[in-house]
């Protein structure tokens, strides 16, 4: 069983008791929005928002306020065989900083939980029959055929909404071969699949995979051939959180050591996109979008390139259980706002917009300073001075650049550098003007 | 800033026209980096210290997610007055005392924060969450002013139907009639009103004093509808919740009958009524310590800002105790020193002085700390033999306030408000009563915290006897 006592245990225990002053104060009365309900997998979820596999789904109690607070379900952290060992290091979380914010991506060096199949088992059974209409999804790992098989049996004949299986954790070596994620192999990965397949029945699997792979769609179309029901994508990305420049001990320091952690937040959010997105452009397994979701507009985003639901995990971590009323709302007005139905018409809905390299169109686009929004910062300038085709002329009066058009090629440096909106835009020249 | 010459601030110094300026509505830009800041507490503190309840980092935390219409609906459920909130709820009293913020660098701007996701709320839509429930019963509040108008929000949200009865021809209160219209916007009260009782008035908006109802049946203002018999009242509703608001208490000063003599309310309705351009001469006395003596210092100084003499006018605050015994808050006192109030602590008016009927000046007693008296303060004792004397051309007493006649119906304290059970507002049988008649805060999220807690109070005493 567990290899040494969990000191946050206790903590938990303690805190999941005490009459909870944020249920008081938060619960106020906000309007239940309807039509968010969504169909994924044979599965009514009555809203997109899930939690992902984390320390927010690793106790009863958690996840039962969180269903309590309106999330419609929630992947049960990581569990695995009787017997597995499960050899956790402390401290295991740190930050990515911006500025003055926290948080911006967040690394974990923890693993699977502690609690074995028998205890998630258990679980399911009382979370399902307290919550039958909410959507709960067991996570899980194994290293060898019978681990595999025996957990997913178990957890589907415990009533298990779906079974997600870890294929990726980046942590640890926990997979099939030490060292390297079951899910950069295709092969292994199609092997696997199939073996949880077997044993789950009728109860759909999802496999969730890693961003670090050279072709995503591969390991997608493997999936695809062994069957299972749906991707989640996509787990945290490996890193090394930073350097303490003073000790010279990477982040986080246990004692001088250190070890890569696995990103998650804000920070991955670009490279979860473009996961979610290569693969629904290649295959139609429905996807479970994770990995840097932290407001409404991500879900938003990750539904428009093709993930039918969305698991949250460091912005629950950071803010609690308590953004689903903005996670709800925000999308009900949205929703409202564009005319639309229900979530499932998001999904998907931007993929006709992206191509590969070759097919975007060739035009002539020039930056332009809009003078009455210009703030005569010279960020624009500096930035294509330095960084650029040094088109931004700064005045030799005043405080107003001016683009010359025929040094710009419209890169659009000098926008993403604008510290106020609108003070430069692209324009497009005429098809047959501009250079050569 | 340069004074524009076309503008009417031309001539004023900066602190005037900062205070007789509206206060900017934040950018969306400056909003998203103000909600930033938040830290999004824990047991917000700030919640804790806001009367009406406003959930505040979650209505913050929706303006960050671009969810400006549920910020909205945040603030407007907690609070019925949130477009005047937005603009006049002194929210240094409050919430932004108690944030964390304040710890790292300063506190977040909530009131500024609030205004912004109210004024977003106007254009999306947002509306006030109701109960499901309706209760069937009708309940009359006396009084469409902060309190009155909250209370009937509230009872309105749990599915009970209002008859607001208001003596005026417009609903507000105080911040219909009173509040300096520098730093508050009719239009935001009107936001409000158009909330609690959405309909047009039957005669258009020019109407007044005419028995119209306004809203929906379930929850109407019956306005320029006096109301005399309280008792009557009680029996033909299910209950009743008094909020008459305030009037000025008469000082027995000799020459109070003196043209030139009114009370600081008086002078603050006349000011919005005539916008600011009432003469007020070259001489102006006002008598107390409190908020009101404060803005009618300040709307004194802004309208001799009217005057052709480019001295203005002198304004003088008179009070009897020292500085921090002062009830006003600390940031008006200053704003109004600023704007060139002349404060004169310690002297006491003894008498006002006449020439023809009209005041000429006043006689005023220096006192000095004695022991502390029931307030805790030390109570100004006379110092026999040192008289001063103000010329001046008016005097506006700001010496308290109590509840209007209508009160008498109702038993009262030692200090003349209403007396009502502290957290319900109950003052006997199906009588309730709230806001500046029960001696609240003075603040208009005072009167919604009354006007809420009483209508709870309502709502659960209907429920147990339905």
């Amino acid at each position: 069983m567990s290899s040494r006592p969990d000191p946050g245990a206790a903590a938990r225990r303690r805190i999941a008791g005490a009459p909870d002053p944020e249920r008081r104060f938060e619960q106020a009365d906000l309007y239940e929005y309807p039509g968010l309900a969504t169909d994924f997998c044979g599965l009514r979820f009555v809203n997109p928002f899930l939690l992902a596999a984390s320390p927010c789904t690793d106790e009863l109690a958690m996840v039962e306020r969180a269903f309590e607070m309106g999330w419609a379900g929630a992947v049960l952290k990581t569990t695995s065989r009787e017997g597995t060992r499960v050899d956790l290091a402390y401290p295991m979380m740190s930050s990515l900083d911006h500025g003055d914010q926290r948080l911006v991506g967040m690394g974990n060096i923890d693993l699977i939980s502690r609690h074995h199949a028998g205890e998630v088992v258990r679980r399911v059974r009382r979370l399902k029959r307290r919550f039958p209409d909410r959507v709960v999804i067991a996570s899980m790992m194994g290293a060898s055929r019978d681990d595999w098989q025996d957990v997913a049996s178990r957890l589907a004949a415990a009533g298990a909404d779906m079974i997600e299986c870890s294929f990726s954790c980046p942590q640890g070596s926990m997979g099939e071969d030490a060292g390297k994620m079951l899910a950069q192999s295709p092969d292994a990965t199609e092997r696997v699949a199939r073996w949880v397949k077997e044993a789950a029945g009728s109860v759909p699997v999802a496999i969730k995979i890693t961003p670090q792979v050279t072709d995503i769609v591969a390991v997608a179309r493997a999936l695809e051939r062994a069957g299972v029901d749906a991707i989640t994508a996509s787990n945290s990305v490996p890193a090394l959180m930073g350097v303490d420049i003073e000790t010279f001990v990477p982040r986080p320091a246990l004692r001088g050591l250190s070890t890569y952690s696995g990103l998650t937040g804000p920070a991955i959010k670009p490279i979860t996109l473009r996961t979610i997105a290569e693969i629904a452009r290649h295959v139609s397994l429905p996807i479970l979008g994770t990995g840097g979701a932290g407001d409404w507009r991500d879900a938003v985003e990750f539904m428009l390139v093709g993930a039918g639901v969305v698991q949250y995990c460091t912005a629950p971590m950071h803010h609690g259980f308590r953004i689903i009323d903005d996670l709800t709302s925000g999308l009900s007005r949205y929703l409202t706002r564009k005319e639309l139905a229900s979530p499932a018409a998001l999904v998907g809905r931007s993929l006709p917009h992206l191509v590969d390299h070759d097919a975007l169109p060739r035009r002539e686009v020039r930056s332009r300073v809009v003078a009455e929004r210009c703030i005569g910062c010279g960020l624009c300038h500096v930035a294509c001075r330095d960084g650029g085709h040094e088109a931004v002329r700064w005045p030799a009066d005043g405080r107003l650049p001016e683009v010359d058009p025929e040094l710009c090629v419209g890169c659009g440096l000098c926008l993403t550098v604008a510290p106020v909106a609108g003070c430069l835009e692209l324009v497009e020249l005429p098809a047959t003007g501009g250079r050569p | 800033m340069a004074p524009r010459r076309d503008h009417p601030s031309a001539g004023w110094t900066a602190a005037q026209a900062a205070a007789f300026a509206p206060e900017p509505a934040l950018s969306p830009d400056e909003a998203l980096a103000e909600a930033t800041r938040c830290l999004q507490c824990f047991d917000p503190p700030c919640q804790r210290h806001c009367p009406a309840g406003i959930a505040i980092p979650r209505f913050i935390r929706m303006i960050r997610s671009g969810n400006l219409g549920s910020a909205a609906e945040v603030v407007r459920s907690a609070n019925p007055l949130a477009g005047s909130c937005g603009l006049a709820c002194p929210d240094e009293q409050y919430c932004a005392a108690a944030c964390t913020r304040a710890r790292i660098d300063r506190p977040i701007a909530i009131r500024r924060l609030h205004r912004h996701a109210t004024e977003a709320g106007e254009t999306l839509g947002a509306r006030p969450v109701r109960s499901a429930e309706r209760l069937g019963c009708r309940v009359a509040v006396v009084g469409a002013g902060p309190a009155g108008l909250a209370c009937a929000g509230e009872l309105w949200r749990l599915g009970i139907d209002v008859d607001i009865h208001e003596a005026r021809a417009r609903a507000g209160g105080v911040l219909a009639h009173a509040i300096p219209a520098y730093r508050f916007a009719d239009r935001a009260l009107a936001g409000d009103v158009r909330w609690i009782a959405p309909e047009e008035r039957a005669g258009g908006a020019g109407s007044t004093r005419r028995r119209v109802a306004r809203g929906p049946a379930s929850l109407r203002i019956l306005d320029g509808r006096p109301v005399r018999d309280l008792a009557a009242l009680a029996a033909r509703y299910d209950a009743l919740y008094v909020a008459p608001g305030a009037v000025a208490r008469q000082p027995a000063l000799p020459g109070a009958e003196l043209r030139g003599v009114s009370s600081a309310l008086e002078f603050l309705e006349r000011c919005r009524r005539r916008n600011y351009r009432n003469p007020v001469g070259r001489s102006v006395v006002v008598i107390g310590g409190g908020n009101v003596a404060v803005d009618a210092a300040m709307a004194a100084v802004r309208c001799g800002l009217n005057g052709s003499d480019a001295a203005g006018t002198a304004v003088h605050l008179v009070y009897r105790r020292e500085r921090a015994a002062m009830p006003a808050w600390d940031r008006e006192i200053r704003e109004a020193e600023r704007v060139g109030v002349q404060l004169h602590l310690q002297v006491a008016p003894i008498a006002i002085e006449g020439d023809r009927g009209r005041v000429a000046g006043i006689r005023l007693q220096r006192t000095r700390p004695g022991a502390p008296d029931r307030s805790g303060r030390p109570r100004p004792v006379a110092v026999p033999g040192d008289e001063l004397a103000l010329a001046c051309d008016r005097v506006l007493l700001a010496t308290g306030l109590e509840p209007p006649a209508l009160a008498d119906q109702l038993p009262r304290s030692r200090a003349r408000w209403i007396r009502v059970q502290p957290a319900t507002g109950l003052v006997r049988d199906n009588v309730y009563a709230g806001g500046d008649a029960v001696g609240s805060d003075q603040t208009i999220v005072a009167a919604v915290r009354d006007g809420k807690a009483a209508a709870r109070a309502i709502a659960a005493r209907l429920r147990r006897s339905r």
